[in-house]
């Protein structure tokens, strides 16, 4: 048994000693030798995603509440049109912009208050894209909801520079607000960061509705909906400029003393 | 493969964490030995990119990681010291959320979950809660969060905390049958851990590497300063304050010490072969 193996190995050598391989077609050796250097060079490993699938797929990680919460004040807000309940209607307005900033620095600073932040930093779409991607997914899901809430509000009877006002220019504004303070602070004021959300909602709100009749009542309709549209894009700019400084920072560590370890 | 650290530094006001460091990680693992702020957390973290050096770089294959970004985080896996989850996450979305993150596709990461799930012991346990999770058993979801991707440079700070003697083995077997031909990179407190699994020993103080080696090169720096000696329960106390006590065991009315002393502490004292533990206690012992 061991001799025919024997042998049969003799013939083998012998037969791949009497027949060369081939050389490899220099083209192919060439053309192979720089797509497997390019790959090793770019580290592209990974399948390439759209822009829509890792939407998607952020959306089902994100929490469902924020987006039930929107769904029952629209209800709310519906029911009260439908029952022509005009305070309750301008009070659910005033309510709007709380609630949708709210939702939004929820959504971006649970990374810090989960501890979840170094391990999402450290991942392909990193912090900084992360909270792109939730800005992009809450920023349309506020949207709906403002010009939902903007056809019931003028169904009601409701002025378009009243819904501007009252709503769209404290929400711009207040959210600026709370992504320059998350971009600065972190971890360390999540807490604070949220408080500051809600009382500045309030107190703008208050300013805004402190603001004297004879104000109003001196500038027509077109006029009013002019500057407050105009305040609220101004707002709106604030809005995106923080936005941009928020999602292109590439170190969230060295602003979270709160977590300093050495 | 290879990832150097060129003149890495990090200062946090007037402390600086990471001094100046230069070092050039192959495949293998590496084990990061250091006292509480030796700078170990933040080495890691500038390994991982989470945070800025201050001076010098980190390159992968000499490409610096800032600039390779998304293609370095590709191929990274890290578990953090605090490591954190969502509120209502179970063991399997924890594990499909961070894949998603990794850029995982959805087939690729279902399977990769739970044969990860398996290898960590938690397959039983993926629906539930992370929350109702022993510390241990949430170690070994961070240590499999880490390897989704199937990383080429993996770094661990703290694995082994709050896991058993138990999951411990089940750790490092774990590591060393992931480590071929990958960098690993993890540090402990607890000696024993490395000194099985890791082929190196990078020993950290106030920033600096203080020694590096494979852990029976290292060792033998100590040889000849390790001494065992039998000596009577009341002198215990007095021996104590005078040498580096890495060992006593209690025999009777006398107690078996494991001294560590550059001389011989006492006549009757024996030479033993030294230990890592042993050397860790030699650089990091602080008296009293």
């Amino acid at each position: 048994m061991k001799n025919t193996e024997k042998e049969l190995q003799k013939k083998i050598s012998g037969i791949l000693l009497q027949n060369t391989p081939p050389s490899p077609d220099r083209f192919r050796k060439d053309s192979f030798l720089k797509t497997l250097s390019e790959r090793a060079c770019s580290m592209d490993y990974l399948a390439k995603q759209n822009i829509w699938e890792t939407l998607f797929a952020q959306c089902s990680h994100m929490s469902p509440w924020s987006f039930l919460l929107m769904a029952v004040f629209l209800a709310f807000l519906f029911v009260f049109s439908l029952i022509h309940a005009l305070d309750a209607a301008a009070f659910c307005m005033l309510s709007l912009s709380p609630i949708l900033t709210g939702t939004l620095i929820y959504e971006l600073s649970k990374s810090f208050d989960s501890k979840m932040w170094e391990m999402e930093t450290a991942c392909r779409y990193n912090l900084a894209k992360l909270f792109f991607l939730r800005i992009c997914i809450l920023s349309g899901t506020n949207f709906i909801v403002l010009a939902a809430s903007l056809t019931i509000f003028s169904i009601t009877g409701g002025m378009i520079w009243q819904f501007a006002c009252y709503t769209l220019l404290p929400y711009f504004l207040i959210s600026a607000l709370c992504l320059w303070l998350l971009q600065h602070f972190g971890n360390r004021y999540r807490s604070f960061v949220l408080s500051t959300a809600c009382l500045s909602s309030i107190f703008i709100e208050i300013m805004l509705l402190s603001l004297p009749e004879e104000m109003f009542h001196s500038l027509d309709t077109a006029a009013l909906n002019t500057v407050s549209i105009l305040a609220s894009m101004g707002a709106l700019v604030l809005f995106l400029l923080c936005t941009f400084r928020l999602c292109t920072r590439k170190h969230f560590a060295n602003m979270v003393p709160g977590t300093l370890h050495l | 493969m290879e990832l150097q650290l060129e003149n890495l530094t990090k200062q946090y006001a007037s402390q600086i964490a990471v001094n100046n460091i230069n070092a050039t990680l192959t495949c293998g693992v590496y084990g990061l030995l250091g006292a509480n702020g030796a700078g170990k957390t933040t080495l890691m973290r500038l390994i991982c990119d989470i945070q800025s050096p201050t001076l010098g770089t980190v390159c992968y294959n000499g490409l610096n990681i800032q600039e390779a970004g998304e293609r370095y985080r590709n191929i990274l896996g890290y578990l953090p010291q605090d490591f954190g989850y969502y509120p209502g996450f179970t063991a399997y979305s924890f594990l499909m959320y961070m894949s998603a993150i990794k850029g995982l596709s959805k087939a690729f990461a279902k399977e990769r979950s739970l044969e990860l799930l398996d290898e960590v012991g938690l397959l039983q346990v993926k629906d539930k809660k992370i929350k109702t999770f022993s510390g241990g058993m949430k170690q070994r979801l961070g240590i499999a969060q880490a390897m989704l991707n199937d990383p080429k440079i993996l770094i661990l700070d703290e694995p082994t905390a709050g896991l058993d003697p138990k999951e411990r083995v089940r750790f490092r077997n774990l590591i060393s049958t992931f480590s071929q031909n990958k960098i690993v990179l993890l540090s402990t407190h607890i000696v024993s851990d490395v000194e099985y699994i890791a082929g190196q020993i990078l020993i950290m103080k106030k920033g600096k590497f203080i020694l590096e080696g494979k852990p029976n090169e290292i060792i033998q720096k100590i040889a000849g300063n390790v001494w065992e000696c039998q000596v009577p329960n009341g002198e215990v106390s007095i021996l104590k304050e005078r040498h580096i006590i890495s060992n006593l065991r209690p025999e009777g009315n006398m107690t078996v010490l494991r001294m560590i002393d550059e001389n011989k502490p006492m006549e009757t004292a024996k030479s033993v072969t030294p230990n890592l533990e042993d050397l860790y206690l030699y650089y990091f012992h602080e008296p009293g």
